[in-house]
């Protein structure tokens, strides 16, 4: 093994500091992608900064505002509103597929006839594409169609339709239950992975030490996951608060704003209204949330791989 | 044994069964409701989980002789899979240098990727309508395939880095020392190993552009050039009529193409997921 | 399965190809073929067969100039987002459609078409004032009003019948129908979430109290008594409907009445049209009346349809040539015969004898633009109303204060809401 190492060690030092041939070849892969990159990304993404920082209208003239538009939202009902909601939004949803993802993932550990196509059944929700999937909950939570509804009141549980996506507290509810069908799948079929990872004979050894299964899930299974259970939760944090299809087909905001999130009232202003400004300002509001997130996620993966 | 193996089987499938239910539900939905007639479909009388008047193929009909539903369906096809090969190209050299190559600022380009990776598509699309203009790409379906990979690219990148890092250095050094180039070594020895990692990132982010909706709906005007995922809800959507019948259809038939994907891939993708699981 | 994969993705991959080659062709900025294309944007209006005028006109124009004609026609609230887009990339559509408060919002990027409308007054006479209201911004036309659309009681005959209720003339009357109506199962229906039929009925609704959003100089004006009185009415008559009007969107109404159930709702034509077009059992039962009156009288609400021309567009003189062809006694007939009263004409010329004045349902329509008002009234149209407008404030105020809230709590949170978007106190 040694002797391999020096072989590569000269290989690689036998051309001097400055144009070691690895170096090289690093950038030569990876140019592409970096250009690619700084056009589509970097620059948009600097231009929406320095649109944050303007009165930009669709029409007329545009000025430097500095900071003002980020603070003066903050005074706005509409934005704070906006914003908790993206939290809550965010918080619930992630939350909820955690634990159900979990229960998920252990359920698809189990070994049956036919477990392939189980597996392949519950991750439909998660391929197929969001904005088209909505549809199907937006007849389900229909006003006069809701087969929920229909369901209830033919039980007797209810003698009028309930307004789903009509009262605050249900299109809340409504929205992340349809977010959760969606991101579920993802969550299990990932930690599903990292169970079929953890070594078999771990749990057998505490097995004969007297373990139960709650408490070989606490002290085995769990810690053995975490790895996969972070980066699956970042990932999550930032597909969610960052969520667009779910709320701009499902609800559109309503009712009376209580399920409006950042990128759709964005979408509204910047687009509908043609605030362009303000727009730029909601959307970067993001950003602190998606730092944070970037921040673990990289420390994490560093300390994982240890670079 | 026996029936404590049968116990197993059914206590698998007990658990198994709301998971389905959940999951699968709102397609059969879909599928009752554009089977239907309207009058059927309307009348709220009716049993909403029964086809009584009999099945009728008229709003599949509608979608495909009215509609411009098959250009949308092709268009999302092509576009996903010309971004998922470009990519998917792109991502394994750049996640080959990130995972196995030494060299200066390696952390920092690393870290940059990340964070591209996690800007999310909402707050790009404005800047990226007036870039696609500079380009004269405005209203074509280049527009997506030259947006796409902006988020598809980062993405695969972290997906692939950490399948890289789970594939033994010795292989791949062996073929160094026998004289092999980087690239060489990347392409015989690296890629055959990794062949259900780049498997998992292509099926990912095939799912991720055929979804896309953002971009599609701001950049397409043209109703042929839509993709599948605008043309549904934003053309088949009638005022204040909704031709639900239609939409179900539309929803369910676009929903099939990634689902065949994964049917055929699914052993693929879940040992590409677990490999890199362990890493990620 | 192997076997399968790999047949599967070899026939894939070659028909992928294929038609991959055949769609994307690099966009040459020099078009192959011989013509120019005139390319408009409309939404697709309530009534399908609105589209299909449009793009008749359209192409027997394109078939005159040596042209094509492509119509794209996208749901309404996607429209605006669109144009903003397209100004963003100063690439797209050379004719686009701008409804109410649209023109002076994108008034930066819109051509002049004073001449236009000198040719067509010169003609025809003058646009009604609704119209002009939309479409002349800062001293020019910057939209061409095309067609405007209004709203009407729609009632069930036969269950109004059944509670012995004539179709109600003022809210009153269809407040103590609504009582008579709930209890027999069908309910009346109006809107109360955020929806574009929601503002097209509430705001009117304020108007006929005495209330409004602001003055004509933009300022507020909305914290008065007769906003109050707006609101416990409002209160009274949810308590007769079914709570899911929280949580209509556009269609909501349409299906309350074509499913059936309901007896009476607001709405533009199409849920008549849409009775009788299918032919439904109960088509002949559903009838038209004016919107209720209140207080202070009876207003319309229009939103005006109306053509800009982009000054980035490379057909700008074509495009104003296919304008002026909109506005001849035959295109007005074709658009009017297939709007089926769903579109109404803004310039009084047309709206003496139009196609569907026979129907007596339809017939209530002739002059409605003559009174007809913007959501933005009595101000002016402006980015502030259409804000309001596109965060439906006032059907928020009013869900808010049937859902318990105080009428001080309802409208203090509309006004902060009005605050924050820019009004002035």
């Amino acid at each position: 093994m040694s002797s391999r190492e020096e072989i590569l060690h000269q290989r690689t030092t036998a051309y001097g500091v400055r144009l070691r041939p690895e170096t090289v070849t690093a950038w030569s892969f990876l140019l592409p992608t970096l250009l690619l990159l700084l056009v589509l990304a970097v620059y948009p993404l600097g231009y929406a900064f320095f649109l944050s920082m303007t009165d930009a209208q669709v029409s007329g003239p545009a000025h430097f505002v500095g900071l003002q538009n980020f603070v003066r939202l903050l005074r706005t009902a509409i934005f704070t509103l906006t914003l908790s909601n993206t939290i809550w939004y965010t918080l619930g949803a992630v939350a909820a597929k955690l634990v159900l993802g979990l229960v998920l993932a252990l359920v698809l550990a189990q070994r049956a006839p036919g477990m392939r196509w189980i597996r392949g059944a519950v991750l439909i929700p998660w391929v197929v594409p969001t904005s088209l999937a909505m549809l199907a909950w937006t007849w389900m939570f229909d006003s006069t169609y809701s087969v929920i509804n229909w369901v209830l009141m033919h039980l007797g549980a209810i003698a009028e339709p309930i307004a789903w996506l009509g009262t605050p507290r249900l299109a809340r509810l409504a929205v992340v239950l349809v977010n959760v069908w969606s991101g579920l799948p993802f969550f299990g079929i990932n930690f599903l992975a990292g169970l079929v990872t953890i070594p078999q004979e771990l749990y057998e050894a505490g097995t004969v030490d007297g373990a139960g299964p709650i408490v070989r899930f606490r002290h085995i299974t769990l810690p053995l996951l975490r790895p996969v259970l972070a980066t699956v939760l970042l990932f999550s944090v930032v597909m969610t608060s960052s969520d667009f299809a779910t709320v701009f087909v499902l609800t559109k905001g309503g009712p009376q704003n209580t399920t409006q999130i950042l990128a759709t009232l964005a979408f509204k202003l910047g687009l509908a209204t043609g605030d362009l400004g303000n727009a730029a300002a909601i959307s970067l509001y993001l950003f602190p949330i998606l730092a944070i997130s970037t921040y673990v996620q990289v420390r994490l993966m560093r300390r994982v791989w240890q670079w | 044994m026996v029936r404590s193996s049968r116990r197993r089987v059914a206590i698998a499938y007990l658990t198994a069964a709301p998971f389905v239910i959940f999951a699968v539900f709102p397609f059969i939905w879909m599928l009752v409701a554009s089977l239907k007639q309207d009058v059927e479909l309307y009348d709220l009388a009716q049993n909403p989980f029964l086809v009584r008047a009999g099945i009728t193929w008229e709003h599949y009909h509608f979608l495909f002789t009215h509609t411009a539903f098959p250009l949308w369906l092709r268009n999302s096809t092509v576009v996903a899979a010309t971004t998922t090969v470009v990519s998917v190209v792109l991502a394994v050299l750049a996640a080959y240098a990130l995972a196995r190559l030494r060299f200066p600022l390696a952390e920092a380009t690393t870290t940059f990727v990340f964070i591209v990776y996690l800007v999310p598509t909402t707050l790009l699309f404005l800047p990226l309508a007036r870039l696609m203009a500079l380009f004269h790409l405005s209203n074509t379906l280049w527009s997506l395939i030259v947006t796409y990979p902006a988020f598809m690219v980062p993405f695969a990148t972290w997906m692939l880095t950490a399948y890289f890092t789970t594939i033994p250095r010795d292989v791949e050094e062996s073929a160094l020392v026998d004289g092999c180039t980087r690239a060489g070594a990347l392409r015989h020895v690296v890629l055959p190993l990794a062949r259900p990692g780049i498997i998992t990132a292509a099926l990912f982010g095939f799912t991720l552009a055929y979804s896309e909706f953002i971009y599609s709906l701001t950049f397409i005007s043209t109703t042929d050039l839509k993709t599948v995922t605008t043309g549904v809800v934003v053309d088949l959507i009638r005022g204040d009529f909704f031709y639900w019948g239609s939409l179900m259809g539309g929803a369910l038939v676009a929903s099939l193409p990634v689902v065949v994907l994964f049917s055929l891939f699914l052993d693929h993708y879940v040992a590409g997921l677990t490999a890199g699981a362990v890493r990620g | 399965m192997k076997i399968t994969r790999r047949g599967f993705l070899k026939a894939a991959g070659g028909a992928g190809l294929a038609v991959a080659a055949g769609t994307l062709r690099w966009p040459h900025r020099v078009a192959a073929g011989p013509s120019t294309t005139l390319r408009l944007l409309g939404h697709s209006a309530f009534n399908e067969d609105s589209d299909k005028a449009i793009a008749k006109i359209g192409n027997d124009f394109a078939a005159q100039h040596s042209a094509a004609f492509a119509g794209d026609f996208i749901d309404q609230p996607e429209v605006a987002a669109k144009l903003t887009a397209e100004e963003q990339a100063r690439s797209g559509h050379d004719i686009i459609d701008l409804q109410d408060n649209l023109p002076t919002i994108h008034k930066d990027y819109l051509v002049p078409l004073d001449d236009v409308v000198a040719d067509i007054s010169k003609q025809f006479g003058n646009f009604y004032q609704v119209a002009k209201d939309s479409g002349y911004v800062d001293g020019h036309w910057l939209a061409l009003p095309w067609i405007g659309n209004g709203t009407l009681g729609v009632y069930r005959a036969d269950y109004f019948g059944q509670v012995g209720e004539q179709p109600p003339a003022t809210w009153d009357d269809l407040l103590r129908a609504a009582g008579k109506l709930k209890k027999a199962g069908h309910p009346v229906g109006l809107p109360i979430s955020q929806c574009e039929d929601a503002n097209s009925i509430l705001f009117p609704l304020l108007w006929s109290f005495g209330a409004s959003v602001a003055d004509a100089k933009a300022k507020l004006t909305l914290d008065s008594p007769q906003t109050r009185a707006a609101l416990s009415y409002v209160r009274k008559l949810f308590s007769q409907m079914d709570a899911t009007v929280l949580s209509w969107d556009d269609s909501g109404n349409n299906k309350h009445m074509l499913s059936g159930r309901g007896s009476y709702t607001i709405n533009a034509p199409s849920i008549y049209l849409r009775a009788h077009r299918e032919k439904m059992p109960f088509a002949p039962s559903v009838r038209h009346t004016l919107a209720p009156s209140g207080p202070k009288g009876r207003f319309f609400y229009a939103d005006i349809h109306g053509w800009g021309v982009f000054k980035f567009s490379p057909n700008i003189d074509l495009a104003k040539q296919f304008l002026r062809s909109m506005f001849t006694e035959a295109s007005q007939k074709t658009a009017l015969t297939l709007g089926s009263g769903y579109d109404m004409p803004v310039l009084p010329h047309f709206d003496q004898n139009p196609p569907y004045a026979p129907d007596p349902n339809l017939r209530l329509l002739v002059g409605f633009m003559r009174n007809a008002h913007l959501v933005a009234y009595p101000a002016p149209p402006s980015a502030l109303a259409e804000k309001a407008y596109q965060t439906y404030v006032i059907p928020n105020m009013f869900a808010k204060a049937v859902q318990g809230a105080s009428d001080k709590d309802a409208i203090a949170s509309a006004v902060t809401a009005l605050t924050d978007i820019g009004y002035m106190k």
